[in-house]
């Protein structure tokens, strides 16, 4: 029988027990990110869910002002936020600031789940400064109608020899096999970059030197402007403007080498008329290759900066971003891009057939070869201004190498 | 008590605190940016000139240069012309409905630069580009790649600016006309003067002040070009469109080279200056 | 005369009607080359306001640009008057010095002001973008040129001569004549902060605080899933209020010149 007294002490101490256990679950941290694309709908509210302690702020902004920004921040040690998402091939650049936070004590464990060419790119010496979330495989997107009538069996084609030749079929016709992007300091330099990096090609090696006689270079950049210049099967033409659609509409150009995000964001919703005539197919095979692998268009990566007071919720986000299954799908099913986390690759999703290809666009996602990005924006630049001259005929593969060699020597110390 | 002496003072000070804090310390912080070394964000140490002389020893530098001085010589001379004929047009008392005049042609610059960029890009496109379709139509040559050709770039985003920035000026021309006393045409009228001459004569030298100052303006802004040809071609082909400040925008934010950066930008600001400072000879300012 | 003039019209009203055609065309038909729509949809300007923060940006850059016009007008023109009209010590050193630095690109300042805007507690608020507008270096250099050129000396002097102090000068006999130039100083800096994307790029931080060019910009900030038909909208409804400004400017261009100065 409880004395009045013990029930005073009763009633305040569950009264302390009640406040500490309110408490505890009302304060939360809120983590600011920085997106350009929109988690507001779909991951963040699954995120919420699983961990109730931590609400994320997002921030949509455009991809390269969303760079400049952080880059700012960087410099002033402060104002940005907790997660930045970052283009993938930009990210060496970043992590050469030494602004970012080394996770890798964090995450090591994490290193078998991550597809391992792309588990490299997070890392500058050896230790790991952001985790991958996606990346935007190339595929070949194709007008199965176009290739049919010239006299072409795509199930035929297996290296990059036939698809030239089915070109020039296509040629007979007057329909071009693929646009070459310009400018090439933006975009064509990445497509190059695909094809190259399909090939197994490399700028740098794993310690960020420019590689000498680099033969498969002079050979790929020859086989690009080739395409244009000696075959005729490729046009050049600006990239994402609406000339450029309305010939994909037009059926100007019969395929594309693009990620494999296109089918999804861009060519179903712009074309609805040409369902079933537009396909899908693996990357081809180099000839001296003995299986055929693709290229990567671009990726996203995760990363907190150093200045960051919640490195530990930011963490967490990241983590269920990136290497969870949820994760993983939502990624791909809202974005269209394919998710690094292996075990997420493996769930269901990335076997529905897609109604408007009539075919899985996953399974046209070929392994990818390692590859090393250091200095990347000015490495495309230089690249970029060869690329120019090359296809305007003014010098020959060798030389834009040669120039190329030279320039990274000087200007970057590679 | 507030006499003459001290009432000037009193005057700007509310203009130069606020300037001071926002634009004077910065400067004096990005200079000394300059000139030092950088490993990516990061300064470490003092170098003096080394930086400057990086960027006067990068060909790509002189290139930026060139085109600059390029752009900004003839898309001035361009678009002030046009921008004076306008406004003398729209003055005149033969015109009625100037107002409507005057804003229709304020459009373009209230139209955001991307949606500009866009129809432009329709503009210019290769083979659905509308002028090539309208030089079709008068049976011109038009195979031309507008934004893709190094001859033709160039050109392209003269054409694009003049497009947007001419309504623009006229209306300060027009401002500076219209502050001129319609008595002074009186009198010249009555003394028999032709209107060319009075155009020559007398409207231009009063219209000197707003004159000047469009044409500092437009120059130091144009010098700064920077938007349109990064939006339409990112400084191509060939570099053929580099501009000074993308160059400048390159080294800074892309390629994590900020001593570099801040070196060109005070490279740009002393040869801005040096123009400036001989217009204002050629025109000999006056009070 | 007139030919010229409706040629110009023309040439430069073009664009902007493609700008409204296009803001009432259905998603199929943005890219082909019609001159107005099969049906005008109306949606595409409900979508803006619905899925987007439009009528938030568009209320941020309303005060950002107002704050510019009404701060700005008041800095600049009493210092442009007094670089105009009066002569001290240092007048054309101190002159000069804030023309030169226009010349500054703003790249360059960009990172030390973003400091000083974070450790001042500035950053994201609307103060970071409207105090560093209405110093505007060529707005005083504007209404320098335009005062020197529309107030005459002698005016001055005869007022001076009638007893009126040098403030009460530039209330009641300045401030009067100078009108037409204070419209396109509005005009001037109103474009300026409200088409000024880069500063509020770096200075906001808050969606919701964003000024219209930037809320645009994250429309097409998705590569693959640029919303034209809503950037159109965007853009046109965000001329509204700039043509609004200039039609209202001219007003005082006229009445102002009506007063005359030649009294």
């Amino acid at each position: 029988m409880m004395t009045s007294k013990t029930r005073v002490v009763f009633c305040l101490v569950a009264l302390a027990c009640m406040l500490i256990g309110a408490s505890a679950a009302q304060s939360s941290v809120t983590i600011t990110l920085w997106n350009w694309m929109k988690y507001e709908e779909s991951i963040i509210p699954e995120f919420e869910q699983r961990h109730p302690g931590i609400k994320v702020q997002e921030s949509v902004l455009g991809p390269w002002d969303l760079h400049d920004k952080f880059l700012i921040s960087l410099a002033a040690g402060t104002g940005g936020p907790d997660v930045a998402e970052l283009v993938t091939r930009r990210f060496s650049s970043f992590m050469e600031t030494g602004a970012l936070t080394d996770i890798t004590d964090q995450v090591k464990g994490l290193a078998n789940d991550f597809m391992p060419s792309i588990w490299s790119m997070i890392q500058s010496k050896g230790r790991i400064y952001g985790l991958p979330m996606g990346i935007s495989p190339g595929v070949i997107w194709y007008r199965e109608d176009l290739f049919a009538e010239s006299g072409t069996r795509t199930e035929d084609m297996e290296t990059w020899e036939d698809y030239i030749d089915a070109g020039k079929k296509l040629k007979t016709g007057g329909i071009y096999l693929l646009p070459i992007f310009v400018p090439p300091g933006q975009w064509g330099g990445n497509q190059f970059t695909l094809m190259f990096h399909s090939r197994g090609g490399n700028f740098y090696t794993k310690d960020g030197k420019f590689i000498q006689d680099n033969r498969l270079l002079v050979d790929t950049l020859q086989w690009y402007v080739d395409l244009r210049r000696t075959h005729g099967v490729a046009d050049t033409i600006r990239f994402f403007t609406p000339e450029f659609w309305n010939t994909l509409k037009t059926g100007i150009f019969a395929s594309w080498p693009m990620n494999v995000a296109e089918g999804v964001w861009s060519i179903a919703p712009n074309m609805p008329e040409l369902a079933g005539k537009w396909s899908v197919m693996p990357f081809l095979r180099w000839k001296e290759r003995e299986s055929a692998t693709a290229g990567i268009w671009g990726g996203t990566v995760y990363t907190i900066p150093d200045y960051s007071q919640k490195k530990d919720a930011a963490l967490t986000f990241m983590l269920y971003e990136t290497s969870t299954t949820e994760g993983g799908v939502s990624y791909a099913k809202y974005f269209g891009d394919f998710p690094v986390y292996v075990p997420a690759q493996k769930n269901p999703f990335f076997k529905e057939v897609n109604p408007y290809f009539g075919k899985c666009l996953w399974d046209q996602v070929l392994p990818i070869p390692p590859f090393y990005y250091f200095d990347w924006a000015e490495t495309m630049q230089i690249l970029g201004r060869q690329l120019d001259e090359l296809f305007a005929g003014q010098i020959t593969a060798e030389k834009a190498y040669t120039n190329m060699a030279d320039e990274i020597r000087n200007k970057l110390g590679r | 008590m507030w006499d003459k002496k001290v009432v000037p003072y009193i005057m700007i000070a509310p203009f130069l605190v606020f300037f001071g804090i926002f634009r004077v310390g910065p400067i004096f912080t990005s200079i000394w940016m300059s000139l030092n070394e950088w490993s990516g964000i990061t300064a470490v140490g003092f170098v003096g000139a080394k930086n400057y002389l990086t960027v006067i020893n990068d060909a790509r530098f002189w290139v930026a240069l060139k085109n600059t001085l390029f752009f900004v010589v003839v898309y001035n001379s361009i678009m002030l012309s046009f921008a004076l004929f306008i406004a003398v047009i729209i003055n005149s008392p033969l015109v009625r409905g100037g107002r409507l005049f005057r804003t229709i042609y304020f459009l373009p610059v209230c139209m955001s630069l991307v949606v500009v960029a866009f129809v432009f890009d329709l503009i210019y496109g290769r083979r659905s580009g509308l002028l090539n379709i309208f030089l079709g139509l008068l049976h011109l040559p038009h195979d031309y790649r507008w934004l893709d050709d190094p001859k033709l770039a160039m050109w392209a985003i003269i054409g694009m600016r003049v497009w947007r920035a001419s309504g623009y000026y006229s209306a300060f021309l027009f401002a500076g006309l219209k502050a001129i006393p319609i008595e002074i045409y009186d009198a010249s009228e009555m003394d028999g003067a032709s209107s060319l001459s009075t155009f020559a004569y007398i409207t231009l030298p009063l219209l000197k002040p707003m004159l000047l100052f469009v044409i500092i303006m437009s120059s130091i802004w144009s010098f700064q070009l920077f938007d349109e040809p990064w939006i339409l071609t990112k400084g191509g082909p060939s570099d053929s469109t580099l501009t000074l400040q993308i160059y400048l925008y390159q080294h800074s934010f892309l390629f994590n080279k900020l001593g570099m950066g801040a070196a060109v930008s005070y490279l740009m600001t002393l040869l801005m200056i040096l123009s400036s400072i001989l217009y204002a000879r050629i025109l000999s300012l006056k009070e | 005369m007139y030919i010229f003039l409706i040629l110009l019209v023309g040439f430069f009203f073009a664009p902007f009607y493609w700008m409204i055609s296009t803001s009432l065309k259905p998603r199929g038909e943005i890219f082909l080359p019609r001159f107005w729509p099969s049906t005008p949809v109306f949606e595409n300007y409900r979508n803006l306001f619905q899925t987007t923060d439009f009528s938030n940006w568009l209320i941020s850059s309303l005060i950002v640009s107002s704050g510019t016009v009404g701060l700005g007008i008041c800095l600049c023109s009493i210092a442009g008057y007094a670089f105009a009209k009066y002569d001290f010590k240092g007048k054309n050193l101190i002159f000069w010095m804030i023309l030169g630095t226009v010349a500054i690109p703003q790249f360059v300042t960009i990172i030390p002001i973003f400091v000083i805007m974070v450790r001042s507690k500035l950053i994201d608020t609307y103060g970071a973008l409207i105090l560093p507008f209405s110093v505007n270096a060529f707005g005083m250099f504007l209404m320098r040129q335009y005062i020197a050129g529309a107030v005459p000396d002698a005016l001055l002097d005869a007022a001076r001569i009638d007893g009126c102090s040098e403030i009460g000068l530039l209330f009641r006999v300045v401030f009067p004549v100078v009108k037409p130039g204070l419209a396109i100083l509005a005009i001037f800096l109103w474009l300026d902060s409200w088409s000024s994307y880069f500063w509020p790029l770096i200075m906001l931080k808050s969606q919701n605080r964003f000024t219209v060019p930037l809320g645009l910009a994250t429309l097409y900030a998705n590569p693959w899933n640029i919303r034209y038909e809503l950037l159109m909208v965007g853009a046109f409804l965000s001329t509204l209020p700039m043509i609004l400004v200039f039609v209202f400017m001219q007003e005082n261009f006229v009445s102002g010149l009506t007063k005359g100065a030649l009294k």
